[in-house]
């Protein structure tokens, strides 16, 4: 073995794990122990790696990187409980409804973010028909139908999202909350952004101000409160698109 | 939470896997997508993983395939590996990478070739050592041995030109002080 193939398997060691099990590098370190021009290198080689490594992992982390990552496990944590306890959870509902019939009155509840972001990205996934109270391109005039429809819908939207086109508008009832559907084509996104607005008051933990990110199943997602409105993004788009429009 | 450490498992790997993430994509925002993604994977199927000392390397290649099934959507890449070494590797000190800032080794390492990149990325920023990347990535010890000595060799290439770079930004200022002063 010469000292160009010597250093090409050496490259690949580290000084500390050294498998003299292996021929090749057994043969290798042979050839170190009898060129020391051939040791000094692998110093010189070894002390380079240290330098890189030491360079790579002083590489800035995003610092809210860790909790968006933890936001999003909580998000499959409950998703995951759900699917293991469907059928219990189906068969006790059924039950409360037969105690309950003929007395259950829709009554206002706060309800905790998450599952306000899996209920609303479920209604996407599998209950939605894709129909619109109001097909609209124009959202001054789907803002000013929902006005009409209530006095109570005050929408306050990034400057992004609020000039751009939209598809229209749908109201739904979430635990006898209102909340407002609106599908907004970015431009730039690509595809669209869904909205979901409900009051600040139905969950219990609404977030502040700066956007909460989570990657769900078939979404990527983002919730904030401004005002006495909380909203839900939905989007198949990246997360760098989405936080384009926010 | 599902998984049992789960808590220690993203604080123990997640700044390895965005600077791995970064090496690959080129983008701190697709970085941090990639990571998040590789840690909703592990939310969701990494109680099928038995042998907890397996982990890391899950993660790893977990995120290496995210990045590949994204990248199959945008491009194709040809791979020309040579089977001999062409040329002497070249000598950059640790000195000179020393003297460099962080983003512009991290730099340096994303402009080496994607196939010498993902090991040599595994090599540098997790210690995998060349048997575990081989296991990771499916290839034979033999090839990941030529992948890591050919990515050190572009390594050292675009570290140094980065430092050369760097040199040729530092502007002299004896020449005109000294004539204004005289």
């Amino acid at each position: 073995m010469n000292s160009l193939e010597a250093k090409f398997i050496l490259e690949a060691c580290r000084s500390g794990d050294l498998d003299e099990t292996d021929p090749k590098i057994a043969e290798a370190i042979q050839s170190m122990e009898s060129d020391p021009e051939l040791s000094q290198w692998f110093a010189a080689s070894q002390e380079f790696d240290r330098a890189v490594i030491a360079k790579l992992k002083a590489v800035p982390v995003p610092s809210e990187l860790a909790e968006r990552i933890r936001a999003g496990q909580k998000v499959v944590a409950v998703q995951a409980r759900w699917n293991r306890r469907e059928w219990l959870k189906l068969a006790a509902l059924l039950m409360l409804l037969a105690a309950l019939a003929g007395l259950l009155i829709p009554r206002m509840r706060s309800h905790d973010l998450a599952t306000f972001r899996n209920d609303m990205a479920h209604f996407m996934d599998h209950q939605w028909d894709h129909a619109f109270d109001l097909p609209d391109p124009d959202f001054t005039t789907i803002k000013n139908w929902l006005a009409s429809q209530s006095d109570s819908v005050q929408l306050e939207l990034p400057l992004t999202l609020a000039s751009s086109r939209t598809i229209g508008c749908k109201t739904l009832s979430w635990h006898g909350n209102k909340a407002t559907l609106i599908c907004f084509v970015p431009k730039g996104a690509g595809t669209v952004v869904h909205i979901l607005v409900v009051d600040r008051s139905a969950i219990s933990d609404a977030p502040g101000e700066e956007p909460q990110h989570a990657r769900l199943p078939n979404w990527n997602s983002a919730i904030w409160s401004r005002g006495d409105k909380t909203y839900l993004a939905l989007t198949t788009a990246d997360s760098a698109k989405l936080e384009m429009c926010l | 939470m599902s998984n049992p450490g789960i808590d220690s498992h993203v604080e123990r790997f997640y700044q390895s896997l965005y600077h791995f993430a970064l090496s690959l994509a080129r983008s701190d925002v697709v970085a941090a997508d990639l990571t998040q993604e590789t840690y909703y994977l592990w939310a969701s199927r990494g109680h099928q993983l038995r042998d907890a000392t397996k982990v890391k390397s899950w993660l790893f290649t977990t995120l290496h395939r995210e990045f590949l099934r994204r990248q199959r959507h945008l491009n194709r890449f040809p791979h020309h590996e040579t089977s001999e070494v062409e040329h002497e590797l070249p000598v950059v000190s640790s000195t000179v990478v020393n003297d460099l800032d962080s983003i512009a080794v991290m730099q340096a390492l994303q402009r080496v070739d994607e196939h010498y990149r993902v090991p040599l990325a595994m090599f540098y920023l997790e210690q995998f050592s060349y048997k575990e990347i081989a296991q990771a990535l499916d290839l034979p010890v033999g090839t990941v041995m030529s992948r890591l000595a050919r990515g050190k060799s572009q390594l050292r290439v675009f570290l140094g030109e980065a430092a050369t770079g760097a040199a040729e930004k530092i502007i002299p200022m004896t020449g005109s002080r000294t004539q204004s002063n005289g």
